[in-house]
């Protein structure tokens, strides 16, 4: 999973010199959270759908049209932008864009190549890579399992239980806490199955008489 | 960097050097940044640790100013122009300081130093709730000795500066100053040499006040240590700073707080902001309120016990200048803009006030004796 087939490519950009209103009006028309700013074929900073909004809820709250003129007429990009944004690159893997999301708490990068704005990585485009990962629209029944040790052999017996029981395994992820980062360490992770059943209490009973656990199931409705 | 600067988030790689920053907030500095940030921006960040209400803020400290001549390499066309000057020959200085002074006008500001200055400006703007937040933009001298830098902060002060385009300008304007005529003559005479100056430039929220002024926390025209006066008028301070009107004048008892001499000028002009330019401009003070007192008495009563608060941290007296903010409810709305100690009583020997009694009654008493009133 590399950053370039996921972002959205050929993003909108805008100068810095531009009104705000106008970076508003391209925001919202295109659905977008976020515009990077690009002056001269270098990225100078980023625009975000909430800061507009924030900016623009302190404008109404003083009630004073001089302060409404002010921000429709004069505040340009460039007032508004946060500069050197964070970026990701092109080539790095979408694991690397999610992981430095949670660390500064944001959801927008511009994604660079060799110093260009090539894409965006937001909201938008975490969401479409969550349901591609999950198969939001296969409609697959899945059960939880309570965390437990993994070990080499264990997806493996997990499924074999499973595809006994008359499903057809489509996943199986093992997920753990972001501070487990050692993975040479058997951590106890909970681990989700996605499959096709027609009824999922066969598969819940198959996995709790092996001994597995089972703390969520769900029967997915065609 | 404190909690309250943790208001936004930080999206931002900042390619700050921690050693010597560019840009600085007020309350990261105190009275020993002055190399730092100059002596305005230091007081500043003493007053604001403190405790006392200050516009929030932020400084383009000298290693930034220093940055900012780097990048303009025009050192070397400044150093020609000033060879050989005469320091008596004030057209010559002048003419030297007027091409000096548009050189480093219309020099860019290098996209780095750009950026750490308007990321600072971005994130008062969000903490001020105003986008693009009017701002006052003043120079901030490093060296107290340098009546060039600090004649230079008197003058270059400007008001309600809104917009990044427009605070850059004026930050560059500021450095300028360091080139007026009279600073570069009296660095002439001194034989100071004119790269080693530094100046630092704040950037601070503008109070849009309804009545500024000055206050002392010693009588400025007789050294009474016992009295805060206070000098204020319609708007903007700097109709009082520089003596273009005669001010509302108290004075007011430093123990008990009460106003014991008031003097209601005629006030005929003010600066305020004209809100369709965004603009600070001079108006004519209606006839009707010429001769209205400026601040009312409780305002009058809470500025002299800040002063009082400040003059105990500081432990001598001081020049304070203040404001009062017409969008901000009373009890929040009083705001010390600056504060530099006051030198001219200050710094004189004070005659014994007793002559060494032994306890407060002695003194009472001797002094009955000798029957004179007690103040």
């Amino acid at each position: 999973m590399i950053v370039r087939n996921w972002m959205q490519p050929n993003p909108v950009v805008i100068g810095s010199d531009t009104l705000l209103s106008e970076a508003k009006r391209l925001l919202t028309e295109n659905n977008l959270h976020g515009l990077p700013v690009v002056d001269g074929g270098r990225l100078r900073g980023l625009i975000t759908r909430a800061n507009c909004l924030r900016a623009a809820h302190c404008v109404l709250r003083t009630q004073n049209t001089d302060e409404f003129n002010f921000f429709s007429t004069r505040i340009k990009v460039k007032d508004l932008m946060v500069r050197n944004p964070a970026t990701v690159e092109a080539n790095d893997t979408m694991e690397h864009a999610l992981q430095r999301g949670q660390e500064l708490g944001i959801a927008q990068f511009p994604v660079m190549d060799e110093g260009q704005v090539v894409g965006m990585i937001s909201a938008n485009e975490i969401f479409s890579l969550a349901a591609h990962f999950l198969g939001a629209w296969e409609k697959r029944s899945g059960v939880t399992l309570a965390p437990l040790e993994m070990r080499p052999g264990m997806i493996g017996k997990i499924s074999d239980i499973v595809e006994a029981s008359g499903a057809e395994v489509q996943a199986i992820y093992p997920i753990g806490k972001p501070e487990d980062i050692n993975p040479q360490e058997h951590h106890r992770k909970k681990v989700i199955i996605r499959f096709h059943s027609e009824n999922t209490r066969i598969v819940v009973k198959a996995l709790e008489d092996a001994g597995f656990p089972v703390i969520e199931s769900v029967q997915a409705v065609h | 960097m404190s909690k309250a600067l943790a208001i936004e988030e930080t999206g931002t790689e900042a390619a700050m050097d921690s050693a010597t920053p560019m840009v600085c907030w007020f309350q990261e500095c105190n009275k020993d940044s002055i190399d730092l940030v100059g002596g305005k921006c230091s007081s500043l960040g003493e007053l604001i640790n403190a405790g006392v209400r200050v516009p929030p803020g932020f400084a383009l400290t000298t290693h930034g100013f220093r940055q900012f001549m780097r990048d303009a390499g025009i050192q070397a066309a400044v150093g020609k122009l000033l060879a050989g000057l005469d320091h008596e020959d004030m057209d010559k200085l002048e003419e030297a300081s007027r091409v000096i002074r548009e050189m480093i006008e219309s020099c860019p500001i290098s996209i780095e130093l750009e950026d750490q200055i308007a990321e600072c400006y971005r994130k008062l703007s969000v903490r001020c709730c105003v986008p693009a937040v009017p701002v006052a933009v003043r120079s901030s001298a490093t060296a107290e000795d340098l009546p060039g830098a600090s004649f230079a902060g008197q003058q270059d002060t400007y008001l309600w500066i809104r917009g990044i385009d427009d605070v850059m300008h004026h930050v560059r304007r500021c450095i300028s100053s360091l080139y007026t005529g009279r600073a570069i003559a009296y660095r002439i005479k001194m034989g100071f040499p004119h790269e080693q100056v530094a100046l630092s430039v704040g950037i601070q929220k503008m109070a849009n006040s309804f009545s500024a002024g000055v206050m002392f926390t010693i009588h400025p025209t007789n050294g009474d240590r016992s009295v805060i006066v206070i000098d204020s008028n319609y708007g903007f301070g700097e109709s009082v700073v520089s003596g273009e009107v005669t001010p509302d004048h108290f004075v007011v008892n430093k123990v008990a707080l009460d106003i014991m001499e008031r003097t209601i000028s005629t006030k005929e002009i003010c600066y305020t902001v004209d809100l369709k330019a965004q603009k600070s401009i001079a108006t004519e003070i209606p006839f009707e309120r010429q001769n209205v007192q400026s601040i009312i008495d409780d305002e009058v009563t809470e500025l002299a016990w800040m002063g009082k608060k400040i003059e105990k941290h500081y432990g001598r007296p001081m020049d304070i200048e203040w404001a009062i903010d017409k969008d901000l409810p009373a009890g929040g709305n009083i705001f010390i803009l600056q504060a530099r100690p006051e030198t001219i009583w200050s710094n004189r020997q004070q005659a014994p006030v007793s002559t060494g009694s032994a306890s407060a009654m002695d003194y009472i008493v001797a002094n009955l004796i000798a029957g004179k009133k007690l103040g």
